[in-house]
């Protein structure tokens, strides 16, 4: 009766699988592997990141977005309407997608939200202008830019294009006027 | 007899380690200390859950599959706890029968800073009379809250280990702990129980 009870009991029950093989320890390679993966995708995660930002940065240099920041309500549209809305949207989904990955680790979970967060965003930011200052000619963000690259290719088009080859555009009335790309370097986008 | 006292005197981690090592038996052991206490933690935390016996099951069986990913250089306590809530948890979000906490992104909880709520030791009669009381109106505290003052007041975990157990912030830790106090005290003063 006694035997019974102790099979019946929780640690009847675990020993028992255990020694029948049905329950299986996994191997130290195996989180080892994980852990490899997590990070990987983690620093892939982040320099999407810096490249999405970094992509902004080079369409706002090149549609001058700077010089539209007054009250104009024209120009405040124009710049409305030439800040790649989906890339910045986009850019906080992989934000905070990183930090939902990272946020396993004690040095992250410690820290209060607004801490971690504004730590990810501060080295995001440090980061991307540190290749800001030294990739003058913008060759990071410019990762992509090709007719047959996918995804990248047309994202390059869309937004540094001809602004009036948008399908939005073409049914604009007020598009007359509306800025022309500045130089474009490369036929692609023309 | 001399085999079970020698067992008897080690840490959870040399056990631990041991098992490791490939000496699976002495998994055992860690059955034998942590069920009492998972248990309890389940049968408090889930009151309302009728296969906690199941859910301590999957708890150890969840314990010892992944136990090579056991860090040697942490405690055992908190890890295992850890694996008991995400189990309780889980467990929780699939009956939906209670208010499920948050351990989405956004807590409020863990957003801002918090200050001021450092541990402090409550008088062991305040303790007792918390227990007591906490016994009759758990059904009544948020499951968030209620998780906490069972790790506190149950589990006898300080701020430290149980941030570790839930991931979260040691601030935080201190902030729940007095909300659910607060908590507790309104429920005892619509009672006209009142305690300092």
């Amino acid at each position: 009766m006694s035997n019974l009870n102790e099979e019946n009991s929780i640690q009847g029950k675990v020993l028992t699988a255990i020694k029948e093989g049905k329950l299986v320890m996994k191997p130290k390679w195996h989180f080892v592997l994980k852990t490899v993966m997590h990070i990987l995708v983690a620093v892939i995660l982040f320099f999407a990141l810096i490249y999405l930002i970094s992509f902004i940065g080079l369409v706002a240099r090149e549609k001058e977005l700077f010089k539209l920041l007054n009250l104009n309500p024209r120009e405040l549209y124009l710049l409305m309407t030439s800040i790649p809305w989906i890339i910045v949207i986009l850019s906080i989904f992989l934000l905070f997608t990183f930090y939902k990955l990272v946020k396993e680790y004690a040095f992250i979970y410690k820290k209060p939200l607004v801490y971690s967060l504004s730590g990810i965003i501060f080295l995001v930011v440090l980061i991307g202008a540190i290749i800001q200052i030294l990739d003058v000619n913008f060759r990071f963000a410019r990762f992509g830019e090709g007719p047959r690259v996918p995804v990248l290719g047309p994202m390059h088009k869309y937004y540094r294009g001809d602004m009036d080859k948008r399908p939005m555009m073409k049914f604009r009335d007020d598009r007359r006027g509306m800025m022309p790309p500045r130089e474009l370097e490369s036929p692609f986008l023309k | 007899m001399e085999q079970s006292k020698k067992i008897e005197t080690k840490t959870d981690k040399e056990i631990v380690l041991q098992i490791k090592k490939g000496d699976h038996d002495l998994f055992s052991e860690i059955v034998s200390r942590y069920e009492p206490k998972l248990r309890r933690y389940a049968r408090k935390f889930l009151f309302k859950y009728n296969d906690v016996d199941d859910l301590v099951q999957d708890v150890f069986i969840k314990v010892y599959i992944n136990l090579q990913s056991f860090d040697d250089d942490r405690e055992f306590s908190p890890w295992i706890y850890r694996i008991a809530h995400n189990t309780y948890v889980n467990a929780l979000k699939k009956k939906l029968t209670d208010r499920i906490f948050s351990t989405d992104f956004f807590d409020f909880d863990t957003f801002l800073p918090h200050t001021g709520e450092a541990e402090r030791a409550d008088k062991e009669s305040d303790r007792e009379l918390i227990k007591k009381e906490l016994d009759h109106h758990l059904d009544s505290i948020d499951a968030k809250y209620r998780e906490i003052l069972i790790l506190y007041f149950y589990e006898d975990m300080d701020y430290k280990e149980i941030a570790q157990v839930l991931g979260i912030p040691i601030s935080t830790v201190g902030v729940r702990i007095k909300r659910g106090k607060d908590k507790l005290k309104e429920l005892l003063s619509n009672n006209n129980f009142i305690y300092e």
